[in-house]
């Protein structure tokens, strides 16, 4: 099932996943982030015990840490300032969320760009 | 019926070596430098880059259109049976290489009977360069320009007469 906001995940859920969904809301809520894109195969995704967060992948580093993925989809905006913002959200969401030990680097990942005129599916 | 050339440097991205930075352990903020370090890395797709260019240059005065005949005519097939309408219609025509801090583009152009073609590829380079280089940080090394057809309005309208009188 697909998470779309951090409160849908149970505090009894993995780290990973809970990182997860708090880095989509994190990227989501930053201004020029039109979406997350989780892939054609929809690969791009992080999934436990039958909830699953698209357009974020979370890997396991060997200090106990995850590497954090997003793969957004992005306005016509500046990017690389963007890609910066959403870090910084990220981290700081994360942080809230007590969670700032286990995150490790944040990679942003730009996937595409969206026009107005251009709907997403 | 070409016009290419290269307004800066004739090296393609990655083609010369130079000394790699990925040893900066401090997050960079300029934006001609490869932005990772361990805070994370930023990437920008080639698909990102594609779009970027070919809206910049259906924005410029005189294109008509992009791509070659045999891009257009797949285009045209795709939008008929319903498949690959957008995204990849709109990046049809642009080619983009792209290294770590370097982008470089070519473009297969339809120009408007009566325009200057040297005046709109020198536009064409000139927007698509600050696009590009204003959204993503790279520096665009080159705009390769392939103008391979010229567009009669009159020939479009001739070219479906009526099949009702």
């Amino acid at each position: 099932m697909p998470v779309s906001s951090p409160a849908e995940v149970p505090a009894s859920a993995s780290v990973r996943l809970r990182l997860a969904a708090v880095a989509r809301a994190a990227a989501l809520a930053t201004r020029g982030v039109v979406g997350l894109d989780a892939g054609r195969t929809g690969m791009r995704m992080t999934a436990s015990a039958g909830l699953r967060v698209d357009g974020v992948v979370c890997a396991a580093l060997p200090d106990e840490r995850y590497q954090v993925s997003i793969h957004l989809v992005a306005a016509m905006v500046a990017l690389r300032p963007l890609a910066d913002a959403v870090r910084a959200r990220v981290e700081r969401d994360v942080a809230i969320a007590g969670l700032a030990d286990r995150l490790g680097p944040v990679d942003v990942a730009v996937e595409d760009v969206q026009v107005r005129t251009e709907a997403r599916p | 019926m070409s016009e290419t050339q290269s307004p800066r440097t004739p090296a393609r991205p990655g083609a010369a070596s130079e000394p790699a930075e990925a040893s900066s352990k401090t997050m960079s903020r300029r934006g001609n430098e490869p932005l990772s370090s361990e805070l994370g890395s930023t990437t920008i797709a080639n698909a990102v880059v594609t779009k970027i260019a070919s809206i910049a240059a259906r924005e410029v005065r005189g294109v008509h259109d992009l791509g070659g005949g045999t891009a257009r005519a797949i285009g045209g097939v795709s939008r008929t049976v319903g498949m690959g309408i957008g995204l990849d219609e709109r990046m049809q025509g642009v080619a983009v290489e792209l290294g770590e801090r370097e982008a470089a583009v070519d473009l297969t152009v339809i120009v408007e009977y009566g325009e200057s073609i040297p005046q709109i590829a020198k536009t064409l380079r000139e927007n698509i360069t600050r696009r590009i280089e204003g959204m993503t940080g790279l520096t665009v090394t080159e705009v390769n320009i392939a103008v391979n057809d010229l567009y009669f309005p009159d020939d479009e309208a001739a070219a479906e007469p009526a099949r009702v009188e």
